[in-house]
């Protein structure tokens, strides 16, 4: 929780979320070796995804945040992402604000909120190519953008982005949608 | 990612309105609501109550801010500025604190049936359990005469008639028209052969 005026906080925010992650992947010519492989081989890893995001500091209308990607379902291949980056919410109310006291309780609650979002993440990525399953770890660079939405009884989180990743073996381009559900921590 | 736009692009068209609501409650129940801006406050309901928060808006306030004040017979008058806001839901919550003359009756009429307690455990002779009440008592009202008294009473009833004297005049320094104190003070002073002016 972070204090913003004098007795006011803004949530902090936990996103358990589902959907997608297709990365498709470029083995690079320099790290092949053996002989058997001289050929770089291309190919996706496409699974369905769970997300784990966690905001935890606003400043404005920027907010910081964690998160962790991982699998699903098995598929032909693995994709894990942890990393953190920041969010910009457009418009005036970019988070719940609550006040506690003796003699008040007042919150404030966005019904809809839109964001851009950017960060750094390590993956890890393991992959089948036509001769051996082989793995890799990137650093990736991932934009986005998404929203919320507040219904009665639950706010809704839609995001989804893009993830240019480098590796020792292998250079990826991603893509990830997820949706879900979050969690105000107040 | 075309169905996730898509998505995103239905979601937006539904009313923003839909989920923005103005929740007011308070404690007790049954106050009621007034929202003003510039001008003469208006009723808006009574707690709980719950409004579409963009209709409130768009019929009262015509400024960047309005003032909101919950309003109960014998509770001191609430009242939170809040900035004029859309797409938000608003929930207060207010606890109304009771107006300071019913809350000094109320304060007073807990420490008489704490005295009356008191004086349950004299006669019963519980000198013990009354003295320990008492010192709960005098922490909370220092300035009582009554308390030192009802001490000095104790004591004098457990014949430790050092202490009951000290209370006595504690009680007859705390408020001298406290004429029952004044009087075992003096027949206890009698009593001892201690001379009052020089104590």
């Amino acid at each position: 929780m972070e204090i913003i005026q004098s007795g006011l906080k803004t949530s902090e925010e936990l996103s358990v979320m589902m959907g997608m992650a297709n990365i498709g992947f470029t083995e690079t010519q320099a790290a092949l070796t053996g002989p058997n492989q001289q050929t770089p081989s291309s190919g996706s890893v496409a699974s369905i995804s769970g997300m784990l995001h966690y905001r935890f500091k606003t400043e404005e209308k920027k907010a910081w945040f964690g998160q962790f990607t991982f699998p699903l379902m098995g598929g032909e291949g693995t994709y894990l992402a942890a990393g953190g980056g920041m969010e910009y919410y457009f418009g005036n109310a970019p988070a719940r604000i609550v006040l506690k006291d003796n003699t008040t309780s007042f919150t404030l609650s966005p019904v809809t909120r839109y964001f851009l979002m950017g960060g750094l993440n390590i993956a890890y990525i393991s992959y089948l190519t036509e001769t051996a399953k082989k793995n890799d770890t990137l650093l990736e660079l991932e934009a986005g953008g998404g929203m919320s939405r507040r219904f009665s009884k639950w706010t809704l989180r839609l995001q989804g982005g893009l993830a240019r990743g480098v590796g020792v073996a292998t250079t990826t381009m991603g893509m990830k949608a997820m949706i879900g559900g979050i969690f105000f921590l107040d | 990612m075309n169905r996730f736009l898509l998505l995103i692009t239905l979601l937006s068209f539904i009313p923003s309105t839909w989920g923005s609501k103005l929740v007011i409650k308070s404690q007790p129940e049954g106050a009621e609501i007034f929202i003003s801006t510039n001008g003469k406050p208006i009723r808006l309901g009574m707690t709980p109550y719950e409004a579409n928060l963009t209709e409130v808006m768009k019929t009262y306030v015509k400024a960047s801010s309005f003032l909101l004040e919950i309003k109960k017979p014998g509770h001191n008058t609430y009242r939170v500025l809040v900035a004029k806001t859309d797409d938000v839901d608003l929930e207060l919550t207010a606890n109304l604190e009771l107006d300071k003359a019913i809350s000094n009756l109320k304060e007073h009429d807990l420490l008489m049936n704490q005295l009356f307690d008191v004086q349950k455990l004299v006669r019963g002779r519980n000198f013990r359990d009354a003295l320990i009440k008492l010192d709960d008592l005098e922490k909370k009202h220092p300035l009582l005469s009554i308390i030192p008294e009802m001490k000095a009473t104790a004591y004098y009833m457990n014949k430790e008639v050092e202490s009951a004297l000290s209370y006595y005049r504690r009680a007859f320094a705390l408020n001298p028209d406290n004429h029952d104190a004044y009087r075992m003070k003096l027949y206890l002073e009698k009593k001892m052969g201690i001379d009052s002016e020089v104590q």
